[in-house]
């Protein structure tokens, strides 16, 4: 039949259309963020700091180079490797950099507090100077001492300090410390090693002692510490509105927080998302506009009021940047929330 | 989800293509293909929200056929549904996030009765009951969304009315029918509304049509997304849909016709237009 030809070519302009692709614009800027949410540490133990970098599509680049550095190599030092040492009290900021895949250097810093992980002796008041005539009638013979001049009365558990003696001959004199024995009324508690170097581990109170052998004479110095939990500060939650990015109705308060068991994404009583999509999926993504290379939580069960899923231990509070919600089976972003700047 | 939807649509099209109640032995049969592609849709509050680009081709048997003095069997039979969808790429990379996925299968038939009543001044009047037979996938593909059918068996009753009416010496037919959708498995009913009118030009070789459509859901369904246990579905679905059609009779008994469909406004379906394509058998 001579029309067979064009209803044949019809037939194959309708069968055409079924081909062809759906170009993802997912260009984010690479980032680069350091992961370890210190905002505050203590002198007397070392920290390791750690970032990570992320592509232009949000992807985590395993293995890259960082370049740390500290803002005041005085008051804090670190190394090629994200170690830091705090050295003083102070404040400090932490700058780590790369390079992107695009030849772009990226940057990211934090500022950290250093707090002092011991509480120092009140000087006491100074002893009244012997008088003249003390002077003249006493014996000019005395007693040994030893005296702890750094003298301490908390430190605070996971650090170090260490103690500073000196030593007073039998006429008065400064002289060199003897060898000195010192010894922990509990080990468990507070070590500390023949230099007087002390390791504090867990809270608690102890009576250090140190002693000095003279000639006949055993003497001593005693010194009472109560060990203090750790106070290093981070960064333990999230909180955030999450909110539409489509014509569904989504919208709540929600607030990542680590667990006893891994991190908690808890939805507020607030929440509302619509029943009129199916496939409504929640996602973690550093890509706001593809779960690709996101972490499925899992489908949407529940649709109003407070809720909150239990995530594995694996995923830390700064790993991802967004919650995703999101229709996967046609893939219609539905709305997000940012978790942190 | 809106998939299922843009089946109902293909099927009021091919449905409402009939004439009058054919006298027995008499009929028409048409051999079809029809296409939708599209990258956006009506969402549940009636806005435009975009989608990866899903497609739907469909190759269908339509028939209406006298059995008797007054009753007309009809048919609709999509015994072909390709579901598809667009691989998604990485506009940035080029790294394939999903390659292109289809399903191939029948999609729900449709089978049913007109009965004439007779005339009621100068309407022609009739009734039809068409059954919507779950033959379709209603979870098919990797995540289940690539149906050929929704699964439900349902229940279209008509009221239909037809008139011929002249202007300016030019003979023109309208139809129309009122519709109540009894739908199952916790699909909300729904309301049909159908208009289409048309002219032949050419010493009647070509049929010149248009036709409204309009479904709207008396949402006293239960199906949602809090209760579908994750299967996929379209409840609720809304639309206003503007078509047209071309039928050219090349020979003395047979022809070729193409359509286009379009939604006006709707909800949750796709916002795309339909076109269709098919050989007509008039007996």
């Amino acid at each position: 039949m001579q029309y067979h030809k064009p209803l044949s070519l019809f037939f194959i302009c309708l069968f055409i259309s079924c081909t062809g692709v759906d170009l993802i614009d997912d260009y984010v800027p690479p980032v680069l963020r350091i992961t370890t949410p210190f905002s505050e540490i203590t002198l007397g133990d070392s920290y390791s700091f750690e970032a990570s970098y992320f592509n232009n599509i949000g992807e985590f680049i395993p293995n890259s180079q960082f370049e740390w550095e500290s803002s005041d190599s005085e008051i804090l030092t670190i190394d090629s490797n994200g170690n830091a040492t705090p050295l003083k009290v102070g404040t400090v900021q932490i700058i780590v950099r790369t390079t992107s895949s695009e030849g772009s250097v990226l940057q990211d810093e934090i500022n950290i507090t250093i707090q002092s992980n011991v509480v120092l002796v009140t000087p006491e008041e100074p002893m009244e100077e012997p008088s003249e005539e003390e002077l003249i009638s006493g014996s000019n013979t005395q007693t040994p001492t030893i005296t702890i001049t750094n003298a301490i009365t908390h430190i605070t558990a996971e650090t170090n300090y260490q103690l500073e003696l000196a030593f007073q001959d039998a006429v008065g004199n400064p002289a060199d410390v003897p060898n000195s024995n010192w010894t922990s009324s509990n080990e468990s508690l507070l070590q500390v090693d023949e230099t007087g170097t002390l390791q504090a581990i867990a809270a608690g109170t102890v009576t250090l002692t140190v002693s000095v052998q003279v000639s006949n004479t055993l003497i001593s110095a005693q010194s009472v510490i109560n060990i203090i939990a750790p106070a290093v500060e981070m960064v333990t939650s999230f909180s955030g509105e999450v909110v539409s990015k489509s014509s569904y109705t989504l919208e709540g308060s929600f607030t990542l927080s680590s667990g006893n068991d891994g991190l908690v994404l808890s939805l507020d009583e607030n929440y509302k998302a619509s029943t009129a999509l199916p496939g409504l999926y929640i996602y973690l993504s550093n890509n706001a506009n593809t779960t690709a290379g996101a972490y499925e939580i899992g489908a949407v069960t529940v649709f109003n009021g407070a809720h909150s899923y239990n995530l594995p231990n694996s995923i830390e509070l700064m790993d991802y940047k967004y919650i995703l919600y999101w229709c996967k089976p046609f893939n219609v972003k539905v709305g997000e929330a940012k978790i942190y700047d | 989800m809106k998939n299922l939807l843009t089946l109902l649509l293909i099927c009021s099209s091919f449905l409402a293509h009939g004439q009058w109640i054919k006298e027995k032995g008499t009929g028409y049969l048409k051999l079809g293909g029809w296409s939708l592609l599209a990258n956006k849709h009506f969402t549940d509050q009636g806005l435009t929200d975009p989608n990866s680009t899903r497609g739907l081709f469909i190759n269908s048997i339509y028939g209406e056929i006298g059995i008797g003095k007054k009753i007309n069997i009809i048919a609709y039979l999509p015994f072909f549904v390709k579901n598809y969808q667009y691989a998604q790429v990485s506009k940035t990379t080029g790294k394939v996030y999903e390659p292109r996925q289809e399903y191939n299968g029948l999609g729900d038939f449709n089978l049913g009765l007109e009965y004439g009543w007779g005339q009621l001044k100068n309407w022609k009047l009739s009734g039809s009951l068409i059954l919507g037979i779950p033959s379709g996938e209603s979870t098919a593909g990797s995540d289940g969304s690539y149906q050929t059918g929704d699964g439900e068996f349902n229940q279209l009753l008509q009221i239909n009315l037809g008139k011929s009416y002249r202007i300016n010496n030019q003979s023109f037919y309208l139809k129309s029918y009122l519709g109540y959708n009894n739908r199952t498995q916790g699909f909300s009913d729904e309301f049909h509304w159908f208009g289409e009118t048309g002219t032949q030009l050419f010493n009647s070789n070509l049929l010149i049509l248009s036709r409204l459509h309009w479904i709207k859901p008396l949402y006293n369904g239960t199906l949602d997304a809090s209760n579908a246990n994750g299967a996929i579905f379209a409840n609720n679905i809304e639309s206003f849909t503007l078509g047209g059609e071309l039928a050219w009779s090349i020979g003395e008994k047979w022809g070729i016709a193409l359509g286009t469909a379009t939604p006006l406004f709707g909800k949750v379906i796709y916002k795309a237009t339909s076109f269709s394509g098919g050989v007509f058998l008039i007996f």
